[in-house]
């Protein structure tokens, strides 16, 4: 094996093949703006109309319902600002989560700083929210509810249906950042009475910097931006198309596979963590066991993650950290600090994800280096 | 500072300028001891071979591990939290003027 062992689809994935077929004509051929009155805007027009109604019958729900955006990013922006700027600040209240991406988060501290009121749910040493804790935090001034689906750095998998039926009954709406969760996972949005739910493509094997937001019919949602006619207003600007059926192709792609690559990743995540138990002496699994299996947050006991990290890389081996350094501090993690972990071990802590392209045999090479590295990255004098 | 050939090396990975500021403070730490010493950085992130010539590396993060390296080894990561970490600091005071 000489390649690169890639684990880090958390942070990005590489394109699909087939996505990557559907994108390039984009490049040199069809390369007209939907809005266009000829023949050549036209078709991308057509190719425009084609990738949403693929969008929307991945997700399930209909054309008009979707809104390309620029990336996930912008689709929290979208859906936090756009419900919450319909109200008056200080008479608006907002209810979300201690482990949400920071593109909820730090969107939530600026809807504080213009005088929203904003709650933020715990979750358990699992990293999972309980409903419960939603119903006491609901005010008669809650207008909306912002849950993930999966915890990008645990994989925990969040009560959507309890916490659906909790805001349907208070007329509350409802917003999920999808992010982590449409590639694996089933979703039913009437169901699980979702009213808002952002994705990005680069996540699901689609390009970087494209992304949707699904907005229920009927739910009121300000622009961020001003321009164009595009998508109905809400988020104005010529379409990203090669972005956007990047986006539609890598949703038919996962959507075909997901059952099976749900049951195959599951399987792999399970005997690669028992080989992490059977070679390194109390290493801790931060994942709970009801959690995407695409994602595993382990704890190495003693270790510097950072290291773990850089002496992977050395070997061709791609993880994230559980903690991240800058300029002034040793920042850890705000999901594992949420979930109670100790600050030694999340500087311990790397997240190891994993995708399609994921094998076996990738992962025997990392069991068989990993006992060295780990006793390597530890702090000692000598 | 007295002028020395005793060349110590501050490996840090990730902590911007966290390493500069630490740098500083030992290389104050040594003058104000009279001891000899010249401290330079070193990111394992720029370059993870071993920094060659030095006589004592002072850890940030464990880059390297005492069986990869010739020279003493000493964990100066609490300075992160506390430049003024005693048992650090006496760790390096001790072993520089051992080996000075």
């Amino acid at each position: 094996m000489s390649g690169p062992i890639y684990l880090d689809y958390c942070a990005t994935t590489p394109v699909h093949p087939q996505v990557k077929d559907a994108v390039l004509p984009l490049l040199n051929e069809q390369y007209g703006n939907p809005s266009s009155m000829h023949k050549i805007g036209m078709q991308a027009n057509i190719l425009l109309t084609d990738a949403r109604r693929a969008v929307a019958e991945g997700l399930g729900c209909s054309n008009d319902e979707i809104y390309f955006t620029s990336g996930a990013t912008e689709a929290d922006n979208l859906a936090l600002f756009g419900v919450m700027r319909q109200f008056e600040p200080g008479k608006a209240h907002l209810v979300t989560t201690e482990i949400e991406h920071h593109a909820i988060l730090h969107a939530a501290q600026q809807l504080e700083r213009e005088g929203y009121h904003v709650s933020y749910l715990p979750v358990d040493s699992h990293g999972i929210v309980d409903p419960q804790d939603l119903v006491k935090l609901i005010r008669p001034e809650t207008k909306l509810v912002s849950v993930m689906m999966v915890n990008n750095e645990v994989g925990s998998i969040q009560p959507l249906q309890e916490i659906g039926a909790i805001t349907s009954q208070h007329g509350i709406l409802l917003h999920t950042d999808a992010v982590q969760g449409v590639g694996l996972l089933d979703l039913d949005l009437a169901a699980l009475h979702i009213d808002l739910l952002s994705v990005s493509a680069h996540k699901i094997y689609g390009l970087k910097g494209v992304g949707a937001l699904f907005i229920r019919e009927g739910v009121q949602v300000l622009p961020c931006l001003y321009g164009g006619p595009q998508e109905k207003t809400i988020r104005p600007g010529t379409e990203n198309l090669p972005g956007i059926v990047s986006l539609a192709e890598a949703v038919k792609v996962v959507g075909s596979e997901k059952q099976k690559e749900r049951k195959r990743l599951s399987e792999l995540r399970s005997w690669f963590i028992e080989g992490l138990r059977n070679r390194i002496e109390g290493v801790i699994i931060n994942t709970p066991v009801h959690s995407s299996p695409h994602v595993l947050s382990v704890s190495f006991p003693g270790a510097s993650a950072e290291m773990m990290q850089v002496r992977l890389s050395r070997e061709n081996i791609a993880v994230s950290l559980g903690s991240a350094c800058n300029s002034k501090e040793v920042a850890p993690s705000h999901v594992l600090v949420a979930m109670g972990l100790s600050r030694g071990q999340i500087e311990g802590t790397i997240r190891i994800s994993f995708g399609y392209p994921t094998t076996q045999e990738e992962l025997e090479k990392f069991l068989e280096l990993i006992p060295t590295i780990w006793r390597r990255s530890k702090f000692t004098d000598g | 500072m007295v002028k020395s050939d005793y060349h110590i090396v501050l490996i840090g990975g990730w902590c911007g300028n966290l390493i500069y500021i630490v740098a500083e403070r030992l290389q104050d730490l040594l003058a104000e001891n009279a001891l000899p010493g010249m401290i330079t950085t070193h990111s394992i992130y720029g370059n993870f071979d071993p920094p060659p010539d030095c006589k004592l590396i002072l850890q940030l993060v464990p880059a390297f591990d005492k069986d990869e390296i010739s020279c003493p080894i000493i964990n100066v990561r609490p300075l992160l939290v506390d430049l003024n970490h005693e048992a650090t600091i006496n760790a390096v005071i001790e072993r520089v003027r051992s080996d000075t």
